[in-house]
């Protein structure tokens, strides 16, 4: 009779609660409450009956109860709840859906992460200039000449970029338009499809794509890199300059005086 | 003590904002939008700001069993700089198309074809009408054992193609006769290419840039540039300027 009695009051404060999904629990805790009364007064040599009596009527008014209950559980912060837990769900989903099979996946993020740790500006020597976006630095060798008259120069080209979020897929596309001259002209770079370009004879394809062949980049970080090149020459080089001949004004260039061979 | 529900709620949104930025970077930063896209490749290509005149969306394609990619053309433009690249699209991933279709870039004006047309990018205000001309001349080279032996040249055709203006800075030239070529997939193009009457079709031309082996069926598609000319008139008929143009057979690629 007593249990009857109280879902009877139950229902009632329930159905002033519109936040339907923590109905559940409110009941769970007015149960408790409840119980715990009846426990208190059969402790106290109360009979079973009296004490639910007494116990309900200690409840109060269940419309009151349920209003009061409604107030506290409002609907719009009740479903911002849920929706909060359904958000981390979704996104602990994705996050590790793209850590597994993601195109950058979780051994790209902390190899990226380690070199980005351990980028180091080049040294002071090295030319820089603010580009949009970021920042090159060109750094040029002493010009070597060899046995078979050649000169080899070697190049080194940093570039930081300010924003850290590019996509692997992308890294520095600029670095495949850049252009190296000097006096003579453009030096074509020196890379390891040279034999292919026999393959390839009336293209310039990606001009600074094919020709240029795939960068080598070191350091391939979040927003860092540096790419090395070698220049072999028919010629002692005056001056040598990295040219990016896109963007407001033309582009811009950054120039190493060489000097005439000694 | 345990936490509010409104305790709850900030915890697990600022708990999904690091789970959005771990799944976005381990997703390779995925752009969905052509703003995202173009903010993208401006920071790659280190130009100040790319704002884009074109987008052509593909519906999707399927790429392998179960697998199904849409491509996100964009032609935009820095300063004098115009650039074309496209994003392909695969789930949830987004990221620039660097195999078939690389950034391409031109300072004044720029021209590259795309799934049977041909798009000219540049500053046209004044311009009414274009013309768009190619030569084409396929040739195949014969090698044995990796050594040139003799390249046999066809004869050079030209083709002429009337502008459509879309726009102040882009025209589009339709090269491709989609009587004959129903179909766009790769496949169909280079089963076809042999047959007589595509064979006097620009695209199909393209296709027969190639090396072989002597003694061997097989062949390879060449890079070669092929000569654009572009004339720009005004309303009256005369002829403003002419724009002059090397794209490559790689370009025509129909992926």
């Amino acid at each position: 009779m007593g249990d009857y009695a109280f879902s009877c009051w139950c229902e009632k404060v329930l159905e002033q609660v519109r936040f339907a999904p923590d109905r559940a629990a409110i009941a769970r805790e007015l149960r408790a409450h409840y119980e715990d009364h009846v426990q208190g007064l059969l402790d106290c040599g109360y009979e079973k009956e009296l004490a639910q009596e007494r116990s309900l009527e200690a409840m109060g008014d269940p419309e009151e109860i349920g209003k009061a209950l409604d107030r506290a559980h409002k609907p719009w912060l009740g479903w911002l709840w849920q929706g909060s837990r359904v958000l981390v769900l979704v996104f602990l989903l994705l996050s590790l859906w793209g850590l597994i099979w993601g195109e950058n996946g979780g051994e790209n993020l902390s190899w990226r992460t380690k070199n980005q740790l351990s980028w180091q500006e080049p040294p002071a020597q090295a030319l820089c200039r603010e580009v949009p976006n970021g920042k090159v630095w060109l750094e040029v060798g002493e010009p070597q000449r060899m046995e078979t008259g050649e000169v080899q120069v070697e190049l080194g080209i940093s570039l930081r970029l300010d924003d850290p979020t590019i996509p692997l897929t992308l890294r520095p596309e600029a670095m495949h338009w850049m252009e190296v001259w000097d006096q003579s002209g453009q030096i074509p770079w020196q890379t390891w499809e040279m034999e292919e370009q026999e393959f390839q004879p009336e293209s310039n394809y990606r001009q600074g794509g094919n020709e240029t062949g795939e960068r080598k980049f070191v350091n391939d970080s979040w927003n860092g890199w540096y790419f090395p090149q070698v220049l072999v020459l028919d010629h002692w080089p005056e001056w040598i300059e990295l040219r990016y001949p896109y963007g407001e004004g033309g582009g811009w260039s950054i120039r190493k005086e060489v000097g005439p061979w000694a | 003590m345990g936490l509010t529900r409104k305790g709850k709620i900030l915890r697990n949104l600022l708990l999904a904002l690091l789970l959005w930025a771990v799944s976005w970077a381990a997703l390779d930063f995925p752009a969905y939008t052509t703003r995202g896209m173009c903010d993208q490749m401006a920071r790659s290509l280190l130009l100040p700001e790319l704002q884009p005149i074109y987008t052509r969306h593909d519906r999707p394609r399927k790429r392998m069993i179960g697998e199904e990619e849409s491509a996100h053309l964009v032609i935009a433009r820095s300063g004098e700089t115009y650039v074309s690249f496209r994003y392909l699209q695969r789930g949830l991933c987004s990221s620039m198309d660097y195999g078939h279709h690389p950034p391409k870039m031109g300072n004044g004006a720029l021209a590259m074809p795309y799934r049977g047309t041909m798009y000219v990018a540049g500053d046209f205000s004044g311009v009414e009408q274009a013309e768009l001309c190619m030569k084409i001349q396929p040739f195949t080279m014969y090698y044995e054992e990796q050594e040139w032996q003799e390249t046999v040249k066809e004869e050079e055709r030209q083709f002429r193609f009337t502008g459509e203006k879309q726009g102040e800075e882009l025209f589009t030239f339709r090269y491709r006769d989609d009587s004959l070529w129903p179909n766009e997939s790769l496949l169909f193009f280079l089963s076809n290419e042999e047959d007589p009457e595509k064979r006097e079709e620009p695209e199909a031309l393209i296709y027969a840039y190639r090396n072989r082996q002597v003694g061997e069926t097989g062949s390879g598609w060449l890079h070669v540039d092929i000569p654009l000319e572009v004339r720009l008139y005004d309303g009256g008929g005369k002829l403003l300027d002419t724009l002059e143009f090397q794209v490559d057979t790689y370009e025509f690629s129909n992926w």
